[in-house]
């Protein structure tokens, strides 16, 4: 049983069937991105071990297929196991030994690759100092509560928590998160008071200001999805209240993006006006504390802090082409006393922390300034333990093909000379 | 040798625990967290709401603000008879005096004023450094309940954003003795700015091909319930575009000879009345004179509509944005308990051709419960 168990991993012709259906995943996985959204997509074939139903062109067809997963997975193990039984300690093979463990480290680089590494993204404007970055599309229910003079105490749920429903419990908060409602998308309307309005859906703070529906769940790259949810906050002692909790009030990108379409039509003044009641904080007292409470993007702290001292955007002139987008940043780090300028532009990333920090997004310049905007940059986070090995991994694989065509060509020249 | 050793293991059982240990390591389960960190030192959205200060007048007392008010005072009379004092904000500065006195006036149970009546009811008042007008609501609600206020004076006005209200209500009697007293603590009211917040940018310049996500305009719309929303035919050539803000319906027309949208909206109510909203638009949107009563009706032409008559407007003037020629063709619908807006706006030559197509739109919708 065993042994057929190990014939059939080591051979050759799964190898090539998993090659074959590695083509057609991701063939129908590319495909599909125009129907599915790039991050949909590459959710649904390429981290999933099965994938039913695929969408080609629109059209959406009932088949299965073995997922990203499956065939990576499968393929590897094929790998391992066909290296382990072919292999020869010897000067001749030490070609192919070398290519098929480069082959290894590419697929367990991606493999690690998918499972610990992170983006976010820190966004701030000159004079800001960012000690945490944000995902770009994941949200987390934020209870604040005053820890001492000086710091905080941050109790983050995750959306995708509050999403499940239900009442989420955790010994640091001395009440229960009831989630009554959870749209993973949603748009606001502001509640004018010459409008007629349904009853808001609870009396409490935005809801009084706002109305919120849901919204289809938007799988294209120039959106996101920004979620709320109706929440029932439930102490021991009875319910506490409910509140709307809504991304569009605690992601700053979607406040302002907001500020600006009702600045757009109303005014500057009215905009503002509007949206101080959007970002007006929620709180809500138990336990001898007060706890503000927030649905926010997902932050990430690190032990260090980068202040934005300016932000540079030139364009070539008579044009509207970027030329160069740059941030000077100090970092500062307490722990080991760090603080220094540092320089980051197109091509030339900060790596700290076994992060690395791209220059991203800007708005900066001319626009900004003629908008009466602070100048502000983005940097885009990423960690990714296991950044080394596909450089490390072609490297291999390389020289492990030129070693054994090196072997074979001398042996075949000095066979010629003998004969 | 080696192959011997990992043979006997078990090359299959290796590579499995291998990955099974890579995808157990990597199997980061979502769960509540838990840190503490430096408090943020930018207040950005404190202290934004607006505030006022005051002299409390001889006599008043004053009480506990409520959710929906900024400032309570109970003011006393004689016999135990007594007024209330609120002060009350909406942001926005978007409602016209007479529809947000009407709106008092509904609430207190007296029909609503036009223009000229308001004008009777009214007398200039200082609150702090704004001129505003002092609303008297004499007959409001009737006296023979005792706990029901049958006198109320109420001053109405905008500033900084917002639709300040200043209503003083009860007894008859005592709110009459506390007039003067109410007009001093008007007068001695003093406005404490709010903190803006910095304008930050909304949009960004990408550095690689993803762009920002935004909102689109269409994000702030009135809630389109599709159940009360109407529907309609309108020509292939318009481009229905997001509805923005007040808006249920907007669409683009887009020609060789120019540019037009054609707006839905819809307000409780008689919103304010034809007069004032006429008037809004040939004075804000078309810097037109204002139209009297009188002279409404030779500009309105009488249009028949699915379950009714409804008015047709056609005015021409100057965009009060652009400056340039435009020309405002529109449909007021009054029903029961809304009046439906339709209006076709641009430039004058794209209105002409599009003024049939635009009546026939009109005519083609179909309310919810007709």
């Amino acid at each position: 049983m065993f042994d057929r168990l190990f014939r059939f991993f080591t051979s050759l012709r799964l190898t090539v069937v998993l090659l074959a259906f590695g083509i057609v995943l991701v063939f129908v996985g590319t495909v599909a991105q125009a129907d599915e959204g790039l991050y949909n997509a590459q959710a649904r074939y390429f981290k999933h071990w099965f994938v039913w139903g695929i969408t080609m062109f629109g059209h959406r067809i009932p088949i299965g297929l073995p997922g990203g997963y499956l065939i990576g997975t499968l393929l590897l193990i094929n790998l391992v196991a066909a290296h382990i039984k072919r292999f020869q300690l010897t000067t001749k093979k030490i070609g192919i030994q070398l290519t098929h463990a480069g082959v290894i480290l590419l697929l367990v680089g991606q493999l690690t690759t998918d499972l610990f590494s992170r983006e976010t993204q820190i966004r701030f404007s000159e004079g800001q100092t960012r000690s945490y970055a944000e995902s770009g599309m994941n949200y987390e229910l934020a209870f604040i509560t005053d820890a001492d003079a000086d710091t905080e105490e941050v109790v983050a749920i995750p959306a995708r928590l509050l999403a499940k429903g239900g009442e989420l419990k955790h010994e640091k908060l001395p009440f229960a998160v009831h989630v009554k409602r959870y749209w993973l998308n949603s748009d606001p309307s502001f509640r004018a008071p010459m409008i007629q309005n349904e009853p808001p859906v609870t009396t409490n703070g935005l809801a009084r200001s706002f109305d919120f529906r849901p919204a289809a769940e938007t799988k294209s790259m120039d959106s996101k999805n920004v979620p709320t949810a109706l929440i029932e906050i439930v102490a021991p002692g009875g319910s506490l209240g409910a509140w709307v909790v809504s991304g569009w009030a605690g992601d700053d990108l979607m406040v302002e993006a907001l500020r600006e379409s009702f600045s757009r039509q109303m005014g500057e003044q009215m905009a503002t006006s509007i949206i101080n009641r959007l970002t007006e904080p929620q709180t809500v007292e138990a336990g001898g504390k007060q706890f503000a409470f927030v649905l926010r993007p997902a932050r990430v702290y690190e032990p260090y802090s980068l202040t934005l001292l300016k932000a540079t955007h030139s364009i070539y002139r008579g044009t509207d082409i970027p030329k160069d987008f740059r941030s000077r940043v100090r970092l500062e780090n307490s722990r080991t006393g760090e603080s220094r300028e540092v320089e980051i532009f197109m091509n030339s990333p900060l790596r700290y922390g076994g992060q690395t920090f791209y220059q991203y997004q800007m708005a900066a310049g001319e626009l900004a300034r003629r908008a009466g905007q602070v100048p502000s940059s983005t940097l885009q986070v990423v960690r990714n333990p296991s950044w080394l090995t596909p450089y490390a991994g072609c490297i291999m694989v390389a020289a492990g093909l030129v070693t054994q065509f090196m072997i074979h060509l001398v042996g075949f020249v000095a066979r010629r000379k003998t004969a | 040798m080696i192959k011997r050793l990992l043979t006997k293991i078990g090359a299959a059982r290796c590579a499995g625990l291998f990955l099974l240990a890579v995808l157990l390591a990597g199997c980061r389960r979502e769960e509540i967290t838990v840190y503490r960190v430096p408090k943020e030192k930018e207040p950005e959205l404190a202290d934004t709401q607006p505030r006022i200060e005051w002299q409390t007048p001889p006599g008043w007392e004053e009480q506990a603000p409520s959710k929906m008010s900024l400032a309570n005072f109970s003011v006393p009379g004689e016999a135990g008879r007594q007024a209330q004092l609120s002060v009350m904000t909406f942001p926005g500065e978007g409602a016209s005096e007479l529809s947000l006195v009407n709106i008092v006036r509904e609430n207190a149970g007296l029909p609503p004023v036009s223009d000229e009546e308001l004008a009777k009811l009214v007398e200039t008042v200082n609150v702090g450094p704004v001129s505003a007008k002092l609303v008297d609501l004499t007959g409001a609600m009737k006296a023979s309940s005792n706990a029901a206020p049958n006198r109320i004076l109420v001053t109405v006005f905008a500033r900084g954003g917002t639709t300040w209200f200043f209503k003083l209500a009860g007894d008859a009697g005592v709110v009459t003795a506390q007039k003067q007293a109410f007009i001093g603590f008007l007068n001695s009211v003093t406005f404490v700015e709010p903190r803006g917040t910095r304008v930050r940018a909304a949009h960004f310049a990408s550095t690689n091909a993803k762009r920002v996500p935004i909102a689109p305009d269409g994000d702030a719309g009135v809630s389109d319930n599709p159940l009360n929303k109407p529907s309609w035919d309108a020509p292939a050539r318009w481009q229905e575009v997001p509805a923005t803000q007040m808006l249920l319906a907007k669409f683009v027309i887009s020609g060789s000879d120019g540019k037009a949208e054609v707006t839905v909206s819809a307000l409780p109510g008689d919103a304010g009345g034809v007069l004032a909203n006429v008037n809004r638009w040939r004075v804000q949107q078309l810097g037109l004179s204002a139209a009297s009563e009188a002279n409404l009706s030779q500009l309105i032409t009488a249009l028949d509509v699915m379950g009714g008559k409804a008015m047709l407007l056609d005015m021409s003037g100057q965009n009060q944005m652009t400056k340039e020629k435009v020309r405002l063709i529109s449909v007021i619908v009054p029903r029961e308990e809304q009046t439906w807006f339709y209006k076709l706006m641009g430039d004058p030559a794209i209105a002409e051709r599009e003024k049939t197509a635009f009546i026939k739109f009109v005519q083609s919708v179909r309310y919810p419960n007709v």
